[in-house]
């Protein structure tokens, strides 16, 4: 198992920070990719961040009414070691590398 | 997906088709992006399917100094619709987009609405410079001037839910059945869990 912190992400139009409106997880709840996380407000906007990954919520670093910068950390996650290293990716749907038989014609 | 109005209006919009899409209807000088996207709504009603839209002179709809009035911005939505190949529809509205859908709802095009953001009093025009100044954007006085006065009037057509923050002052003496979407004020609260969660159960999925 690994631990992966997820920063607060670049909300766009200039902004560089926001503040926690309400946790839609707890620390201990399994998400999946793509559940809502967190909602923030902008001095724009309240927007809901999705989870850009599947894990274990192992600890929520700012509490709702706070507020935090572009960069900061947001959350940590516990997660397989071997989705440690696609945090904020999209993982890539591979297709299965192809097997090419380099056997001779029989002829 | 562009739809045109009568008066050859370019209105964005994009149909994500599903068992009972939802109409979504921005307020002032906001968008759909703004509103429904960057909020969790467009991937709240994932499963019964969408149709969003930019009103005139909002986002990336074409943005005519003429049509701004509560019947105009409804007879664009029904432009929408009709792209869409839709009827009647469930509708989710936040501020001014309330107005737009309680016209529509008369013209007969909605089947239930939840109101967020929106209460009795009218669209007082310094509200609408407020909420322009607070959000920005582009000139927006011909919507101004159109909509400043408006308000829902008269008995809902349709089965309807106002939901609004406990601090937003535009959405005081908002009408029952309501709901309360808790300490949150005219310009957090679109997001809120408890609204998106309120319009799904309302709509009975």
């Amino acid at each position: 198992m690994a631990e992966v912190t997820v920063p607060l992400p670049d909300l766009g139009e200039g902004l560089i920070g926001a503040k926690v409106l309400e946790w839609l997880v707890a620390e201990g709840d399994w998400v999946e990719r793509n559940t809502p996380l967190v909602e923030v407000e902008t001095t724009k906007s309240a927007v809901e961040l999705p989870s850009p990954q599947s894990g274990r919520v192992t600890r929520l670093h700012v509490e709702a009414d706070e507020e935090l910068a572009v960069g900061e950390p947001l959350v940590t996650f516990t997660v397989d070691d071997d989705q440690a290293g696609i945090v904020g990716t999209v993982p890539a749907e591979k297709k299965p590398s192809r097997r090419v038989r380099l056997s001779l014609p029989e002829d | 997906m562009f739809a045109t109005a009568a008066d050859g209006t370019k209105l964005w919009y994009e149909h994500a088709p599903g068992p009972a899409p939802v109409l979504l209807l921005h307020g002032f000088a906001s968008d759909s992006r703004r509103t429904w996207g960057d909020t969790g709504w467009l991937r709240a009603l994932g499963e019964l399917g969408y149709v969003t839209m930019d009103l005139r002179g909002h986002g990336q709809s074409d943005k005519p100094v003429t049509g701004y009035s509560p019947d105009g911005l409804a007879q664009d939505a029904i432009a929408v619709l009709d792209a869409a190949g839709l009827s009647t529809v469930d509708v989710v509205s936040y501020s001014m987009g309330g107005i737009v859908a309680w016209q529509l709802a008369k013209l007969g095009r909605v089947r239930r609405m939840v109101l967020g953001g929106i209460g009795s009093k009218p669209a007082a025009r310094e509200d609408l410079l407020l909420v322009q100044e607070k959000l920005g954007g582009e000139d927006l006085s011909a919507c101004v001037d159109g909509m400043a006065g408006s308000r829902i009037e008269g008995t809902a057509p349709v089965p309807v839910l106002f939901a609004a923050g406990d601090d937003d002052e535009f959405a005081a003496g908002a009408p029952e059945p309501f709901v309360s979407l808790g300490k949150r004020h005219h310009f957090n609260a679109v997001s809120s869990r408890a609204f998106k969660q309120a319009a799904l159960e309302f709509f009975g999925s």
